[in-house]
């Protein structure tokens, strides 16, 4: 079984490619991509129930030993993240569907969602620096595909930056995979792991780290890095900027919490306090943008932006139970993020707008919606005992038993706009009467529309309600993250399956 | 049944009824109310039961809920919460009632009074919860149900205003206290209340972390109970409809704050900052809400001012702490439920029949509605604290609490005896002014054609509550016997001193004679200036908090241009400078620059070297040629140089490939450039960097070089002992059966990294067939 640990990356190239020669978009081109979805669900829940017990799966590819060959390696959270990928792509899949009838389907749609989420789940598999890299290539090819493959002739100047800095941040990773190599001679993270125990005090390693920070700050937006990124989430269709806002971002929280915190000795500060302080400006910076903001989804991209600084708060901490805060904050985040732009589509169906002055009446004549919205916006904001609250407390706790008064102190600054920015599109589109606005509730869309993205949000409600078993989740991953020599171990001992099989024919050569 | 289902129905059964009452709204209309009143009456009389049942000691009941974040679903059952429990649940039962008879017929109702049982709930769950975080928990639910609830009116301006004021208010001040409940945790390593309660006496509460958890929790506690400086939040939730003013703004929400504050009175007591902020934080609310209660003219607002006064001598009450006074502290708020609500149901009923709020225009309304007038007799009769009614014995003990407490300690003592004595004129004089206005007099002309008087029903329940105030005024054993059994450990004495109605010719009693001989004076000077004084305006905190909200509009603008977010050109720019910038910064401060160590340097480098160079004079040409012909053309050199590299490397197939692609994408680009009109090329040259950006442009270029030029030679001047790539120069032949190291690793030892790449050539060329061939499809709807 844990073979199976390459299905989420090879399936959806496989069923990707088909789709590129089953190009007409039908019912039942459309039900084979949801239930190929369903099926590697099914399986990633079956690989994370795994990881439980065994802490870590392995699959050296090619039968390579370690540390030559590429390791694919799963540990919980690698788990936990594909899974929520997997989850939130099927949910805007099917929103997708709901929302564009089959004539007005672009062929090419479903085959590069495949692509990107094969990218996506192999930055999560993986255990080797390049593959990352290789990883993060199919990830962001797909995804300028993506930008530019529906969107509108005026839009494209703001699809010009993302592609333009992404293209500068894949050749800085490529540094960052020269840096690593030049440094300990080795890829696989498990290696490396081993090797840079030597190098805690190497001024080399700590300005590589951070180095590093930088880079995949860049992914991750730390600010300023994250510049490229809120103006070009809305240039796409509702469902695409909920799969990237709710899972692009987060691969590079991911990332950094794989190479700091399993690969790079904890012994190394600088990067972590280099985090820590960049975690202020990006969570109160972050915050006040989206206040200005005049749509919907400019709202929530930089509520997203100014939500990574909450989980930088929990890796820079860098204690078993921070880490574990910030694996919560982050499951929570990919699914309410990715469901509230879900909701802004419905909105946007229905009233044929998200800019905040045009909007209204939605509470008095579609209520549910509202009460979606509502209650998705509060658990952005962290009200008890709704998704967010958990891992906002954790975090404070976290950073309370650290004594980081100023982090304590913009983590409330931050959820307290947080929540006055959910308030004006409250106001905005919801209890505001605005004769100029009529709604439009004909049809079905909006409906299965509403359906999809509630699927989502019964998600986060579950994970707020019945919060104990996924905490643990994320305890019981951040340990095993904590856990390096049992990863080491695994990975380095692993049979070197290859050369013996080369050693024993070319042995029955001899005889 | 046990005590703990009995607790557990009376909390929870509001929870379920809400959707039930939101549901059938549609079929009962307005007589939904009775379902809520009954589910009043049902948890209030199993509250009862319990307080039988458990004989006035405490009792805690647990669940585990999220034990991964120490959090069980914990009551505490206890003299306060029994007592807050039942205040919520029996003024609940009135306000329904009242509201039945309120609210007009319109297709929301149910939602109203849903939201109604929603708040009843996270009331009983705030009051008899046992731990810190699910005391949050439901913290904040009220003050969501509040935030529906205000916003009732939704689409009207004020009702939004209002309704954000009160939730970011209290929100901000929740979020305060939650540290303060983790800071407490990590203090004292515990949630449970009742622990903490237990442990009172071994518990070290003095200190600077304790005091800080204290200060903390305090802050919430203000700001649920509009302690000055949070007050302003009150009086513009007045847009709610009245029934939840009188809920609410009276009997439940705000009296939040006065019962954290009681909860957590056995814990912090001992500190000896406790009484110094509460009392001053609680007498400057007292003198502000009495003082603007009487320069408001708006029906509504001078009751929640009065509110926000009564509310400041709550604080006060477990501010000082004295025996004499916290044994009788349910007698005070018990005092403030019944004429606040009383009085708010009568705002409600008057603003119905006259239709304004301006209590400047209203008049001689007893004849029209006999029954909320006398209402408003005893309350206000109570609020004035004259004898006979609540209000005088519970002002009273206060006064006479001061007053030792000043003979005794002198100095601030006698500060908040003048205190207390100015909150109690001007209560004095606004009482006066409410029943007189309303009450007396003749009806104004221009209201008298469109009055009509109100139902018998909707003046009920403000008559009973008022007729309360009389008769436990009366007769305070009667209430003191009640209340008996409803000690708190740690607060309450095991068996309580009377209450008596007459205490004789004390001081306190002269002293109210003169306040209330002031409180006449004062009636009496405003009325000769026909009310035209209005609250200073550099005094209104909520215009202060409007014009911060606009402030932080305008700051997160500029701040947002000034950072030039809304400049997609500038962004490359930004991102790349503080990269190289921070990257320089990083290698400037760590690395011993001094080290810089040559002995690694040899011979076999020169040919490597001198690539370089060339490739560096080409780069440089690509950048400062005029033409674009001459720029590609350097390009396609530095380029071609590159793939020496790959020579020196000993990777043919990469070198050759390296070429193919440099010739290609060489004629390409020459083909296309001679496609583009004349005109546009020569704009673009034209827009090359100049002055200025220039220069930074050229200092970030020479950073860049350096940041990676020191990385480099501090990379190479130390090698790793082992690196993978002779493990594949060595074994290439007997592992992979290939002897061109290159070859088999791409298609051999790292495969898989192969197999993605050559998927990124797939999805890019799709990407630019997708620009290519630009979709006509989606229409504008379906975005």
């Amino acid at each position: 079984m844990t073979n199976w640990i390459v299905l989420p990356t090879i399936l959806p190239l496989l069923l990707g490619s088909i789709l590129l020669v089953w190009r007409t978009p039908s019912v039942q081109r459309r039900w084979a991509s949801a239930l190929t979805f369903i099926g590697l669900i099914a399986v990633s829940k079956c690989l994370l129930w795994k990881t439980l017990s065994e802490k870590i799966l392995i699959l050296p590819m090619g039968g390579w030993k370690a540390p030559f060959g590429i390791f694919l390696s799963l540990d919980t959270l690698g788990a936990i993240m594909v899974t929520l990928a997997l989850g939130v792509s099927l949910a805007a899949l099917v929103y997708g569907f709901a929302q564009q009838s089959i004539e007005d389907e672009h062929p090419m749609r479903i085959p590069l969602i495949f692509f990107l989420v094969a990218g996506i789940n192999l930055s999560f598999t993986t255990g080797d620096f390049f593959n990352l890299f290789v990883a993060f290539e199919i990830m962001l090819i797909s995804s300028y595909s993506i930008l530019t493959l529906e969107i509108k002739e005026k839009d494209v100047r703001h699809a010009l930056p993302y592609l333009a800095i992404n293209l500068i941040g894949s050749a800085l990773f490529l540094c960052a995979g020269g840096i690593f190599y030049a440094l300990f001679g080795s890829l696989n993270f498990a290696d490396i792991a081993q090797l840079s125990a030597g190098y805690a005090n190497d001024p080399r390693l700590i300005v590589a780290s951070l180095m590093l920070v930088l880079i995949f700050g860049l992914k991750a937006g730390f600010f300023p890095l994250y510049y490229w990124m809120p103006n070009s989430y809305p240039s796409l269709p509702t469902p695409l900027a909920a799969i990237f806002a709710g899972l692009l971002t987060k691969v590079g929280i991911y990332v950094i919490i794989r190479i700091f915190v399993t690969v790079l000795p904890h012994t190394l500060l600088a990067p972590h306090q280099f985090i820590l302080i960049l975690a202020v400006p990006t969570m109160i910076i972050g915050i006040l943008s989206a206040l200005t903001q005049r749509t919907i989804r400019g709202v929530l991209c930089f509520n997203l932006v100014s939500h990574i600084g909450f989980m930088m708060v929990g890796i820079g901490i860098l204690t078993e139970q921070s880490i574990a805060a910030s694996i919560f904050y982050m499951m929570h985040h990919v699914l309410v993020i990715a469901s509230l732009f879900l909701i802004t589509g419905v909105v946007y169906r229905i009233s044929g707008t998200d800019e905040l002055e045009s909007g209204g009446n939605i509470w008095k004549k579609a209520p549910w919606v509202g009460v979606l919205f509502l209650v998705q916006a509060l658990a952005l904001t962290g009200i008890p005992p709704l998704s967010g609250f958990w891992g906002k407390a954790m975090i404070l706790q976290s950073a309370i038993e650290g004594s980081h008064w100023i982090l304590v102190g913009s983590i409330v600054i931050a959820s307290v706009l947080t929540l006055l920015s959910m308030i004006r599109i409250w106001f905005a589109f919801f209890w505001r009467d605005n004769p100029s606005t009529t709604l439009n509730l004909e049809g079905t869309g909006w409906k299965w529309m509403s359906l999809s993205a509630f699927a989502l949000v019964l998600c986060t409600l579950v994970i707020g309600f019945a919060a104990n078993p996924y905490i643990r989740l994320a305890q019981q991953a951040s340990s095993s993250l904590f856990d390096r020599d049992l990863t080491i171990n695994k990975v380095l001992s692993s049979p070197d399956i290859k050369s013996q099989s080369v050693h024993s024919e070319s042995n029955g050569g001899h005889h | 049944m046990a005590i703990e289902s009995l607790l557990l129905i009376a909390v929870f059964l509001p929870l379920f009824i809400a959707p039930v009452v939101g549901f059938f709204a549609r079929s009962l209309s307005l007589n939904v109310a009775w379902i809520g009143i009954g589910t009043a009456i049902t948890s209030a009389s199993l509250i009862g039961r319990i307080i039988k049942l458990t004989k006035g000691l405490p009792f805690v009941i647990s669940y585990n809920w999220v034990p991964a974040f120490d959090l069980q679903l914990s009551f505490l059952v206890d003299g306060l919460s029994l007592f807050f429990g039942l205040v919520i649940t029996c003024i609940g039962a009135f306000v329904l009632f009242y509201a039945r008879f309120y609210m007009s017929l319109k297709d929301e109702n149910g939602r109203f009074f849903a939201y109604l049982m929603l708040f009843m709930f996270a009331m009983l769950g705030t009051v008899f919860s046992n731990h810190l975080l699910l005391t949050f928990l439901f913290w904040e639910l009220t003050g969501v149900a509040s935030f529906l609830l205000i916003g009732f009116l939704y689409n009207k301006p004020e009702s939004q205003k209002g309704s954000l004021m009160a939730l970011i208010v209290t929100g901000t001040t929740g979020l305060v206290m939650l540290l303060g409940i983790l800071l407490a945790k990590s203090v004292f390593g515990t949630y449970d209340l009742s622990l903490l309660i237990a442990q009172r006496d071994s518990l070290v509460v003095v200190g600077a972390l304790p005091t800080a958890v204290m200060a903390l929790m305090l802050v919430g506690a203000f700001g649920k109970s509009a302690q000055f400086p949070f007050h302003f939040w009150l009086p513009n939730a007045m847009a709610a409809p009245t029934p939840v003013s009188s809920y609410l703004h009276s009997a439940a929400m705000v009296k939040l704050g006065i019962f954290l504050t009681a909860r957590l009175f056995p814990i912090f007591s001992h500190n000896p900052y406790w009484g110094d902020i509460i009392v001053t934080v609680g007498f400057i609310t007292m003198l502000i809400g009495a003082v603007y209660s009487i320069l408001s003219h708006d029906l509504k607002a001078i009751l929640a001012y009065t509110t926000v006064s009564q509310l400041g001598f709550l604080m006060g009450v477990y501010g000082l702490g004295h025996m004499q006074l916290l044994e009788h502290d349910f007698f005070h708020i018990l005092n403030h439920v019944f004429y606040k609500a009383s009085l708010f149901m009568v705002a409600g009923i008057v603003i119905h029949i006259v239709g304004t709020k301006d209590i400047r225009k209203m008049g001689g309304l007893f004849r029209i509605a006999p029954f909320a007038g006398m209402a408003t007799l005893f309350a206000c009769m109570a609020m004035a604290g004259l004898p006979g009614t609540m209000g005088f014995i519970s002002k009273e003990l206060m006064l006479e609490t001061l007053l030792h407490n000043a003979q005794s300690h002198g100095g601030i003592a006698w500060v908040w005896v003048g205190t207390i004595i100015m909150s109690a004129i001007c209560l004095f004089a606004t009482s006066l002014r409410f029943f007189k206005t309303l009450f007396m007099g003749t009806v104004p002309l221009d209201l008298k054609d469109s009055l009509h008087a109100p139902g018998l029903w909707i003046q009920l329940p403000p008559l009973v509550l008022a007729s309360c105030l009389i008769i436990f005024g009366l007769n305070p054993e009667l209430l003191g016997h009640a209340l008996a059994g409803l000690t708190v450990s740690g607060m309450h004495a095991i068996k309580m001193s009377h209450l008596a109605l007459w205490h004789g010719l004390t001081t306190p009693f002269l002293l109210s004679l003169t306040i209330s001989g002031l409180g006449v004076g004062l009636y009496t000077l405003f009325e000769r200036k026909h009310w035209q004084m209005e609250i200073p305006k550099q005094l209104r905190f909520d215009t202060a908090f409007n014009n911060g909200l606009e402030g932080l509009a305008t700051l997160s603008k500029r701040l947002h241009s000034w950072l030039r977010l809304d400049q997609s050109q500038d962004y490359l720019g930004i991102v790349i400078s503080y990269i190289v910038l921070m990257s320089s910064g990083f290698i400037l401060y760590y690395l011993p620059l001094s080290t810089i160590r040559f002995d690694w340097i040899r011979l076999e480098h020169i040919p490597a070297t001198v690539i370089g160079f060339v490739i560096c004079v080409f780069s440089i040409a690509v950048v400062t040629q005029k033409k674009w012909t001459t720029r590609l053309i350097a390009l396609s050199v530095v380029g071609f140089f590159i793939s020496f590299y790959f020579v020196i490397y000993r990777a043919p197939d990469l070198a050759l490939t390296q070429m193919l692609i440099e010739s290609v994408s060489l004629i390409l680009m020459l083909l296309l450039l001679s496609k583009i009109p004349k005109g546009m090329a020569i704009k673009e040259e034209a827009s090359v960097y100049t002055g200025a950006k220039k220069r930074v442009v050229l200092l970030i270029s020479v950073l860049s070089g350096f940041v990676m030029m020191i990385v480099l030679w501090f990379l190479l001047s130390d090698p790793p002992a082992t690196k993978l790539g002779d493990y594949f120069i060595d074994k290439t032949n007997s592992l992979a059966g290939g002897s061109n190291a290159v070859n088999t690793v791409v298609v051999d030892f790292r495969g898989f990294d192969t197999m993605g790449e050559i998927s990124v050539l797939v999805i890019a060329t799709l990407g630019i067939l997708g620009l290519l061939m630009r979709w006509q499809g989606p229409t504008e709807e379906s975005k």
